[in-house]
């Protein structure tokens, strides 16, 4: 009796279900285990999505490159010109770089701090409009550790992206400082004022500084830096630039609304910075 | 993914049509199904809230394939038109776990037409797969 009245009304049994295993799990998408599930689930996925991300891009480059032919060639003709462009600039700078060592000796100056860059190509981006995530190709294997912060170069500036916060053998994901759980040291470039930049949503193009003094004076335009506070972060990297202020009539702080630098649409390449967090750090995180 | 296709930095959700198509075709089960599990990827590979898209898809695939059952005949024009609707259905779940889980207007689907421009988006590449898939099931009855 039970199971003909099952087969007759299955198929709302099987939805109701399936509806209450989707809530289920965003009940508990937050909880330890399920992070670390999810992980895993992740690293099964990686090579399918892969696939079929690459499918996709050798398709339409395919097709891409036979209408284009022409303007690939002269494309060709203009980057072998660049390339010998670039290499006089390389010997110059080489050059410089030798000299500006040898002055800089001399007149004491310490170097500047640079750290270990590793190179990784973005090798997808989120399946949804809703998301910015970025997935790169570089993980375990070439030393990529979770919370490393994440760099690119565009318009000859380099601009923070993120940090990666899930790392697989051969693969990591990054989470964009959009992303409404990314918090990120950041000062004023000009004045020193320091605040923290939190995410708006991952469709919005602009971040908040908070908690800024009240004292200070943010003009429109003014760069936005990473302040290198938390620990994540090194200091001095080019975050966005104002958009707004806005002062309460009361309270002890400001915010302003922060357009990033990076162009996320037009992201390539990125360069991961081999910077150890400590462990205090991690735990933090963690907690959050 | 579809970086190519993009209008306004809107793409076509083609595991919205796929899902739409299958159930249309198919009926509610096999929909809500593969609507399940596509979601459960979707939210395994964007690393967001798990089980969003998972809940959204399933509901997409009963909907349409429920739709679809009381239909008569493969109008590809009716297809096309529900794909329209259940792209602004699909926002209304999304933003309404947004706002239960995340944070209310999370994802703000509803501003700059976003949905608007998406869902026209589905119907204009739903046709031709449309097309496609039913020429396909008939040469398979055949």
């Amino acid at each position: 009796m039970n199971h003909a009245r099952f087969l007759r009304h299955k198929n709302l049994v099987v939805f109701i279900a399936l509806l209450l295993v989707s809530f289920i799990l965003m009940g508990v998408s937050q909880t330890k285990i399920t992070i670390r599930l999810k992980s895993i689930a992740y690293g099964v996925l990686y090579p399918f999505h892969f696939a079929g991300v690459k499918t996709i891009t050798a398709t339409s480059d395919f097709f891409a490159s036979i209408k284009n032919n022409r303007q690939l060639k002269e494309e060709l003709a203009q980057a072998r010109e660049k390339i010998e462009e670039y290499e006089r600039t390389q010997r110059d700078f080489e050059e410089i770089k030798k000299e500006n060592e040898r002055l800089r000796r001399l007149i004491g100056i310490q170097s500047e701090m640079s750290y270990e860059t590793v190179i990784a190509e973005v090798v997808a981006k989120s399946p949804q409009n809703y998301y910015k995530t970025l997935i790169v190709n570089r993980g375990n294997e070439s030393g990529i550790k979770k919370y490393m912060p994440v760099v690119a170069y565009q318009n000859d500036r380099k601009c923070l992206i993120g940090k990666v916060v899930d790392v697989q053998r051969f693969s990591s994901r990054v989470q964009p400082l959009m992303e409404q759980s990314s918090y990120t040291g950041a000062m004023l470039k000009k004045s020193r004022y320091s605040g923290i930049l939190q995410g708006q949503s991952p469709i919005s193009d602009y971040c908040l500084l908070q908690y800024i003094d009240r004292r200070a004076q943010i003009n429109f335009g003014e760069i936005v830096v990473t302040s290198g506070m938390g620990g994540v972060f090194p200091k001095g990297i080019d975050i966005g630039e104002v958009v707004s202020v806005s002062k309460k009539k009361y309270g002890i702080f400001q915010e302003a609304m922060v357009r990033p630098f990076v162009d996320f649409s037009r992201l390539e390449e990125v360069y991961i910075i081999v910077k150890s967090v400590t462990e205090d750090t991690i735990k933090l995180f963690e907690e959050q | 993914m579809y970086g190519h296709l993009a209008v306004r930095g809107v793409t076509p959700d083609f595991l919205l049509i796929t899902i739409s198509i299958t159930a249309f075709l198919l009926g509610p089960m096999p929909g809500q199904i593969a609507g399940f599990i596509a979601g459960i990827a979707v939210d395994i590979l964007s690393g967001g809230l798990l089980g969003m898209f998972a809940f959204t898809y399933t509901f997409v695939g009963y909907a349409i394939g429920m739709v679809g059952q009381r239909v008569y005949g493969r109008s590809i024009l009716i297809s096309t038109t529900l794909i329209f609707f259940v792209t602004l259905l699909k926002a209304l779940l999304l933003t309404m776990i947004a706002a239960l889980f995340l944070k209310p207007g999370y994802f703000g689907l509803f501003s700059n037409g976003r949905v608007f421009l998406e869902a026209v988006f589905n119907c204009l590449y739903a046709l031709p797969l449309f097309f496609v898939v039913t020429r396909f099931q008939e040469k398979v009855t055949e």
